[in-house]
């Protein structure tokens, strides 16, 4: 059942104020009106009669948002900008867990020295505690929750953080498109090092691209292939398809529970 | 009670409720009883628009709020912080000050009407 102050729940949150400020302003507004509505009884009104006065006396609909949207240090990031917190910064947000990805699995089987010398790279070594059997799962494990996790939590994030500020469609579309073409057209490719730990053969690359897959170092080919374009395609439906439905019980839970 | 004209309530409710709320914390509706209470009712406001400015002055340091339960009932209480004195007496002199040079133009006026 819809509440009094539902209209301007909506009208705050499209035009850009900060989801935790609506809600706390809405909150104080109902204490309000029932103090008011209250003071209104003590003074010999009836119910209906008080209820009228209090709501008169709280303000109208437009001079209680006007007051709201007077204040800009009120707005949020996702109304102020939305093409940066929706498209631009899920965007950069999956690559810094790309990035971070690597440094994990660096970190876990070790950086080895250049085998021909010329490269003076600083070299890491792997955990002692870690017996050298458990990286090769464990670091498959990181990059399988990364490249298979992140973009569907990513455009999830977008979706809710979108239905929270009623944004308009396009920028959380735009956002979850862009997160999940991308999540799905880069593929990493780890060659874990053999068991002496210095083996040089170990690294990470990746290829980028819907339809084109391949080690370029070591198979020499990027040639296009359907399957892995249908694949790359279905990827993406599945990540749109998961931020869609996180969009729609969102919007659905405001609906119900406003 | 018809409310206060907004032309001259500019930063108005900002210095009401900073002054207020140096004497001690309160939550909305008794800030906005202090106030008519305070003014006579000759500052009225739209009760509802305080809030904007509450959530605005605590954004800036100004103020700091707590929720309590009181009588059943969950009330946001808002207390002053130092950065909030200050900002008071900042605004106190700046509206010191215009009153006073508002009061010399009225006077002025007077003593021409009286020759």
């Amino acid at each position: 059942m819809p509440g009094p102050f539902d209209p301007l729940r909506d009208k705050l949150l499209r035009a850009g104020v900060a989801p935790v400020h609506v809600r706390r302003y809405l909150s104080e507004l109902s204490e309000h009106f029932c103090d008011l509505v209250e003071e209104e009884i003590d003074a010999g009104c009836s119910a209906p009669e008080a209820q009228a006065a209090a709501r008169a006396r709280l303000g109208g609909e437009e001079a209680l948002a006007d007051a709201m949207l007077a204040e800009p240090s009120l707005r949020s990031w996702t109304g102020r900008a939305p093409w940066a917190t929706l498209v631009v910064g899920p965007f950069l947000l999956l690559i810094l867990a790309w990035a971070l990805m690597c440094v994990g699995i660096i970190l876990l089987v070790g950086w080895p020295a250049d085998p021909n010398n010329l490269d003076p790279r600083p070299v890491w070594l792997p955990p002692e505690w870690l017996p050298r059997t458990w990286q090769q799962p464990i670091g498959t494990a990181l990059l399988d929750l990364v490249q298979v996790g992140g973009p569907l939590l990513i455009g999830s994030w977008v979706a809710l953080l979108a239905a929270r500020q009623r944004s308009p469609l396009a920028w959380p579309l735009l956002g979850c498109v862009v997160v999940a073409l991308f999540g799905a057209s880069l593929l990493w490719i780890v060659h874990w090092p053999a068991i002496d730990p210095r083996d040089p053969l170990h690294r990470i690359s990746f290829s980028v691209s819907l339809g084109f897959r391949g080690d370029s170092v070591i198979d020499h080919h990027h040639a296009f292939s359907v399957a892995v374009w249908s694949q790359g395609l279905c990827t993406s439906a599945l990540n749109l398809a998961v931020a869609a439905a996180a969009y729609g019980i969102a919007r659905w839970r405001t609906l119900t529970t406003a | 009670m018809k409310e206060t004209g907004s032309n001259f309530m500019n930063g108005v409710p900002e210095l009401l409720v900073l002054r207020c709320l140096r004497d001690r914390e309160m939550y909305g509706y008794e800030l906005v009883q202090e106030i008519k209470g305070r003014t006579n009712t000759v500052v009225t406001l739209g009760e509802g628009v305080v809030y904007p400015v509450l959530h605005a002055l605590e954004r800036n340091g100004s103020l700091q709020s707590r929720r309590k339960a009181v009588g059943g009932r969950s009330r946001v209480y808002y207390a002053l912080t130092p950065k909030g004195l200050e900002r008071l007496d900042g605004l106190s002199s700046s509206w010191a000050t215009l009153a006073e040079a508002i009061g010399r133009v009225m006077q002025g006026e007077a003593h021409a009407g009286a020759v």
